[in-house]
């Protein structure tokens, strides 16, 4: 039996947006330790991860761990029919194949039931390593997002540099080229405007745009965005929800360098 | 040396480096389990990967490289050449000098140590000593070489040799270009008193290397030969190794000193980019990222894709040389790969072996993947006739490919204007996405059923979705898989994989799976025909593999019939040149003479519970086109009929003018997709002749006559207009030798009122009589002759039938074998089958000399060339030119060469104003030079435009099937063929089909008149008048 309640149900309706372009099958997985999705795009190039801790659930009980698979689609058009202020309930049996969502209005006055049938998913589940990164920015996500979509329509890849003194994005396109730079400004008064980089070794990584893009979907999740970037690896987005968890974006890098003759 | 020694708990061995004597590489395991390779300085050759120890090292945390000569431009040759060569020069230069040639003496530059090869390989064979320093001949002594005796090779003594060993810098400086100097060499020379002194100087430092591999410096009698050996490896070779070793890292050790930036080391490791292990480069993170459940995912990828089915059927073996292993599903790799091959050749033969030998690796490692390989193969998903379409355009390929590497499209299109094969294209594209893990391979069964997926998508965000699917598919591609999956994509795979040739691999790849290589060829042969010819009884690869692979090849007679709802390949007729080329092919056989209708051929199924299907000459399923036919046929058909299949011609008629035939032009102007009966326009008429099923039995083995017998049987129900008998005639040539009395045997057979068998002609029969009666009396001679009178009957009434074909507005005859080798031959050019058409007899004799204004990008193999051009005339009237056809024959490839760089030199932005067509060719030209081009005939065409406005309002005129002739050097533009003679070229041949009516009319008054054998006669002066004839007839123009 699994059984999660969240008084704030319209964090999970801004979830299910923020992921559901860039996968369409995902596998949920319901463990006492909270309910968690991982999964790829078909192209191999991002993945996402989700974790929402059980102890931010108003009520979470999992009796033993079970996997959901869903299309994501199919799971949002039932969510887009939940009030951004209703109360979402998902129950489901262990050996079910439908998970039942229930919206609460916040006054009680209505309460509605959608039950979706649950689908098998081949899953590549893949575990994700800890890793001290040689460069972390901590920026606005709304930020992030207008860097991203301004750059969008210039160019389809952004080298984004991280130096000590702050966080530049490059592109160049057809009708020509962009920088924008974000310096490090830890004197604001909110947190949440601050951008701060952390840094152990300059890093210069290019990624296409428009998996960033999708990416941002998750800015009205979280006031602030983290990107962690280390030499060749993935760069990995970050936004927190709240106290419940949070979402992790991973991205492979682009391949630089196009003097060498190709060979592959 | 070769085992390894523990020191301070590292394990080190020692290996060959093929360098100079003593050199070695080291390899150290760690004690926690990290490797390492030295390979100090090192000559890689092939041997070296023998080593097992080496071997151990493959995929090692890294490797210290000896990166001497690691750039692009040091190519150099095997040692073995490089010695051959001094070695073979030496000894030419010495019997030269042995022969009366100038005195020489020799020069071999080498260090302390090293390149003693070289020294052993000259005395050897030049048998004579070397002068050697002591120092020198000292460290050869220490060494323990093959074939080494220092003893005998070496001498301290001048006067001994006229090969000296000097030092490295003696003939000039090496590094970092060879600069010869020459001042020592002339001092040597003088020393010896000899005439020439030939130096040798072995080094990879050469940059001459690009254009010549061995070249000389000369000065005067002073030449230096610059040899480009080296102990240390070339460009490629340490590419070679390193791809063997596939370390996680590459540590230069040569040419990276003083470098504080790492920017030279790291434009080293560039150039091992793709050789390293990337992934383990990530390790600390990537190694995490695996998969929960199937750790041997992996497996079909380390199997090495040697891919070698382009050898004979003999030499290959089906688990071995095959990509992956038993249980596994098959991978595409497979496929690509022996795609690859077959793609190399152009032999057929080979390329039947090689397809037999893709299947026979599926039948031995994953036979329930043979149906879907074979598909894929073709390029198909399935059977034609079921018409499942990818619906895969041209853009949504581009668009994806576009995705996958990251490359603009602008320059993808002028990639695919230069290769001209969206697959090339794709394949010269370099992915520059890094994925996060790499995707499963793909399988044989995942790209079939995706492609299906991608045939199937229907309805809105449908294109999105299919071109999401391809993304998927490109990013997993490895090898030439993606070459090949595109142009399975663009439906185009161009490897020379048809239908036929896969059929006839897969029977023999079968007959050699079930019974072993050692069959006789005949056996093979046998097989692949059976194959073949159940293939054309039932061309679908869903009954035809299961039957094969579960029953052999025996099964497939039993397995593969004739069924209705599954179209067989049509039978097709030779074409012929004329009357007396006709009778001589027909070698005196009874035959009919059918009109040859000009409409579209259509074989009609109907089923068991009555529902018609209708098939193209292709196969495709027409039936939503022709809901009226379908109606006809079932009213036509006798009520108790089980199932029937006739092959017939679909004819546009006008029903309200007693039937009359209208031209093709008219039928293909009836809508193409899904129509209702109300909804049709163009009135159709079924031609029937032919029966190849009728009730549960199969008659394509039957002779015609048995088989036009039947169809009275099966469509009792004909009906003028609707469904009728293909108009016929028997004619039988030898009577004489057939005893049949009454000389040129002709019958209507046809029972529709338009076959109505007119009055024989009762003069020609006596005269035959006669003769046969003499014949059979008197000598050979006079039967011969009898003959010729026969066959001149023969030819007449020919003639007859084929103007009265002609008057009824058909093309011509069909003629056909009636009773010997008479079996229906699915898809087979038969011999028993000739056409008989005006294009063949007369053709359009007067050629239009035409002016190329434009053309297309050519596609395949024309690829790089326009093909085809935009031909168009001159109108001086309107100062127009006009479209007339596009033109892709009468090229050689020469031609096509040099018109695309005489054309690109005259290129336009867009049509000049006074260009005047409908078509949109990719590029234009300035109009320049003018093309004599002939044609079959004209007709009027809604996209073409020359003399519009003279017979037809909107409509110009357009020439079919038009090849070149030559270039008309002697002619301008303004001098090309105009609406005048286009015009009066139509009249003329619409005039022949008036005339040709007419002409009859005389001929059969004469033939009633006169003595039978002058019939011929008025017809040849019917059709030279027609010729001469001015006047314009405007008979078949109104009918337009």
């Amino acid at each position: 039996m699994f059984e999660a309640r969240l008084v704030q149900g319209g964090l999970l309706k801004k979830v299910l947006d923020s992921i559901k372009d860039l996968v369409t099958d995902a596998n949920f997985d319901c463990s006492p330790n909270g309910f968690s999705l991982q999964a790829m795009d078909s192209s191999h190039v991002s993945l996402v991860a989700l974790l929402l801790r059980s102890d931010g659930f108003d009520h979470y009980r999992a009796d033993r761990p079970i996997s959901m698979g869903m299309n994501l689609n199919n799971m949002a058009k039932m969510l887009k029919c939940a009030g951004n202020d209703d109360i979402i309930t998902m129950k489901a049996e262990d050996a079910g194949d439908t998970v039942t969502f229930m919206f609460e209005s916040p006054n009680q006055e209505r309460i509605s039931d959608f039950e979706l049938k649950l689908m098998d998913i081949d899953s590549e589940q893949l575990g994700i390593p800890d890793t001290d990164y040689a460069a972390t920015v901590k920026m606005p996500a709304s930020e992030f997002q207008r860097i991203c979509k301004d750059l969008a329509s210039i160019g389809d890849t952004v080298l984004i540099s991280v130096t000590k003194d702050g966080v530049k994005f490059s592109t160049t396109g057809d009708i020509g080229s962009a920088n924008i730079t974000c310096r490090q400004n830890t004197s604001v008064d909110k947190p949440e405007e601050q951008t701060t980089i952390e840094l152990n070794e300059p890093v210069c990584l290019s990624f296409a745009l428009r998996y960033l893009n999708s990416f941002a979907k998750a800015t009205p999740l979280s006031h602030t965005v983290t990107l962690s970037m280390s030499k060749e690896l993935p760069v990995v987005v970050e936004y927190r929800i709240g106290d419940l968890g949070h979402i992790r974006f991973y991205l492979a890098p682009k391949i630089e360098d196009e003097e060498m003759e190709d060979e592959a | 040396m070769d085992t390894p020694q523990t020191i301070h708990g590292v394990e080190v061995t020692l290996v060959d480096a093929n360098h100079c004597p003593g050199a070695v590489q080291l390899l150290f395991r760690l004690p926690t389990g990290e490797r390492y390779v030295h390979c100090g300085d090192m000559r890689f050759c092939t041997r070296l990967l023998a080593d097992p120890h080496l071997g151990r090292f493959r995929g090692a945390n890294a490797v210290f490289l000896d990166t001497t000569y690691c750039n692009p431009r040091f190519t150099f040759p095997l040692q073995e050449e490089a010695i051959e060569y001094v070695a073979s020069t030496i000894e030419r230069l010495m019997k030269e000098s042995a022969a009366g040639g100038p005195s020489r003496a020799f020069l071999i530059a080498t260090y302390v140590i090293g390149k003693e090869r070289i020294l052993v390989e000259v005395a050897r064979r030049c048998r004579c000593k070397i002068l050697v320093t002591e120092r020198k001949l000292g460290v050869m002594r220490c060494l323990d070489l093959p074939g080494l005796d220092p003893a005998q090779m070496f001498t301290l003594d001048q006067s001994e040799s006229r090969v000296n060993v000097v030092t490295m810098d003696f003939m000039g400086e090496t590094w970092p270009y060879f600069r010869p100097n020459f001042v020592n060499m002339e001092q040597i020379r003088t020393e010896l008193g000899v005439d020439e002194v030939h130096g040798v100087v072995p080094t990879g430092w050469m940059y001459e290397m690009k254009r010549k591999a061995y070249p000389v410096r000369s000065k005067e009698a002073c030449h230096i030969h610059l040899v480009p050996y080296s102990e240390h490896s070339s460009y490629n070779e340490l590419r070679e190794y390193v791809r063997f070793l596939k370390p996680h890292k590459v540590i230069p050790t040569v040419g990276v000193h003083d470098d504080d930036s790492g920017k030279k080391s790291h434009a080293l490791l560039k150039h091992f980019r793709n050789l390293v292990d990337e992934t383990a480069s990530k390790a600390r993170f990537l190694s995490t990222f695996r998969r929960r459940g199937s750790e041997n995912s992996n497996a079909a990828d380390s199997a090495p894709g040697n891919g070698a089915p382009l050898t004979s059927i003999q030499e290959y073996d089906p688990v071995k040389m095959a990509c992956w292993q038993a249980g596994q599903p098959t991978p595409y790799l497979h496929i690509a790969n022996g795609l690859q091959a077959m793609e190399r050749t152009t032999k057929r033969l080979r390329i039947g072996d090689a397809i037999a030998n893709i299947f026979r690796s599926i039948l031995a490692l994953a036979p329930e993947d043979l149906l879907q390989a074979a598909y894929l193969v073709i390029g198909k998903l399935v059977p034609d006739y079921e018409g499942l379409e990818l619906n895969v355009g041209p853009s949504i390929v581009a668009a994806a490919v576009a995705e996958a590497t990251g490359i603009t499209r602008a320059k993808l299109r002028d990639m695919h204007n230069q290769l001209g094969d969206m697959g090339d294209v794709a394949q010269a594209c370099r992915h520059t996405q890094m994925t996060l893990h790499r995707p499963a391979p793909l399988t044989v069964r995942g790209v079939y059923r995706t492609l299906r997926q991608i045939a199937s998508e229907k309805g809105s965000g449908s294109s999105n979705r299919r071109q999401r699917a391809i993304l998927g598919m490109l990013r997993s591609c490895r090898e030439s898989e993606t070459k090949f999956l595109v142009r399975t994509l663009v439906q185009n795979l161009r490897v020379g994989a048809n239908w036929r040739s896969v059929i006839g691999a897969l029977a023999r790849a079968v007959v050699v799976h079930q019974e072993g290589l050692a069959l006789p060829k005949a056996r093979l042969d046998a097989a692949a025909a059976a194959a073949s010819n159940a293939f054309h009884l039932c061309p679908s690869l869903d009954i035809l593999v299961p039957a094969l692979v579960e029953g052999g090849v025996d099964e497939l007679e039993r397995r593969c019939t004739l069924t209705p709802g599954v179209p067989l390949k049509p039978m097709l007729a030779k074409i012929s040149e004329g009357i007396p080329d006709v009778l001589k092919q027909l070698k005196g056989e009874a035959f009919l003479a059918e009109y040859k209708y000009d409409g579209q051929r259509a074989q009609i199924h109907m089923l068991p519970d009555r529902s018609v299907r209708i098939f193209s000459r292709n196969c495709d399923d027409k039936t939503t086109a022709f809901p009226d036919v379908c109606e006809a046929i079932t009213a036509a058909a006798a009520a108790e009929c089980q199932g029937l299949v006739l092959d017939a011609e679909l004819v546009a008629v006008d029903r309200a003018n007693g039937n009359r035939l209208r031209a093709f032009q008219e039928l293909s102007t009836r809508a193409r997709g899904e129509v209702t009966t109300h909804q049709v326009l163009i009135q159709v008429c079924v031609f029937v002749f032919d029966l190849l099923y009728l009730d549960g039995q199969p008659l394509v083995a039957q002779c015609l006559r048995e088989r036009r017998a039947r169809i009275a049987t099966a469509l009792p129900h004909l009906r003028p207009g609707y469904v009728e008998l293909a108009t016929s005639v028997e004619i039988c040539p030898r009577p004489a030798l057939l005893g049949l009395a009454d000389g040129v045997v002709a019958a209507g057979t046809g029972t529709s009122p338009r076959a109505a068998s007119r009055p024989e002609l009762p003069s020609t029969a006596a005269p035959v009589q006669q003769g046969a009666q003499q014949a059979a009396a008197d000598a050979d001679v006079k039967a011969a002759q009898v003959e010729a009178k026969v066959e001149a009957k023969v030819e007449e009434r020919l003639q007859e039938v084929l103007l009265e074909a002609f008057a009824g507005g058909t093309e011509g005859l069909m003629l056909k074998c009636l009773d010997v080798g008479a079996a229906y031959q699915p898809s087979k050019r038969s011999d028993s089958w000739i056409k008989l058409k005006r294009d063949y007899c007369e053709g359009l004799r007067d050629s239009l000399d035409l002016v190329p204004i434009g053309a297309w990008y050519g596609n395949g193999r024309k690829a790089g060339w326009f093909s085809p051009f935009l031909l168009a005339a001159w109108d001086p009237d309107t100062e127009e030119f006009q479209s007339v056809c596009r033109c892709m024959s009468g090229f050689t490839d020469a031609f096509y060469t040099e018109a695309t760089a005489r054309m690109k030199a005259r290129q336009l932005a867009g049509p000049k104003p006074y260009y005047r067509t409908d078509e949109c060719p990719d590029v234009w030209f300035e109009a320049a030079e003018v093309w004599e081009i002939r044609g079959a005939d004209l007709t009027l065409s809604p996209v073409h435009k020359a003399a519009v406005g003279h017979l037809h309002p909107e409509r110009g005129v357009s020439l079919r099937f038009p090849r070149c002739i030559r270039i008309r050097e002697d002619k301008r533009p303004e001098d090309a063929s105009g609406p005048d003679v286009i015009c009066e070229l139509y009249h003329k041949q619409t005039r022949k089909m008036t005339n040709a009516a007419e002409s009859l009319g005389k001929a059969k008054a004469a033939t009633a008149a006169g003595p039978s054998l002058a019939g011929k006669e008025p017809v040849a002066e019917g059709s030279s008048e027609e010729d001469d004839d001015g006047g314009h007839v405007e008979g078949d123009v109104a009918r337009e």
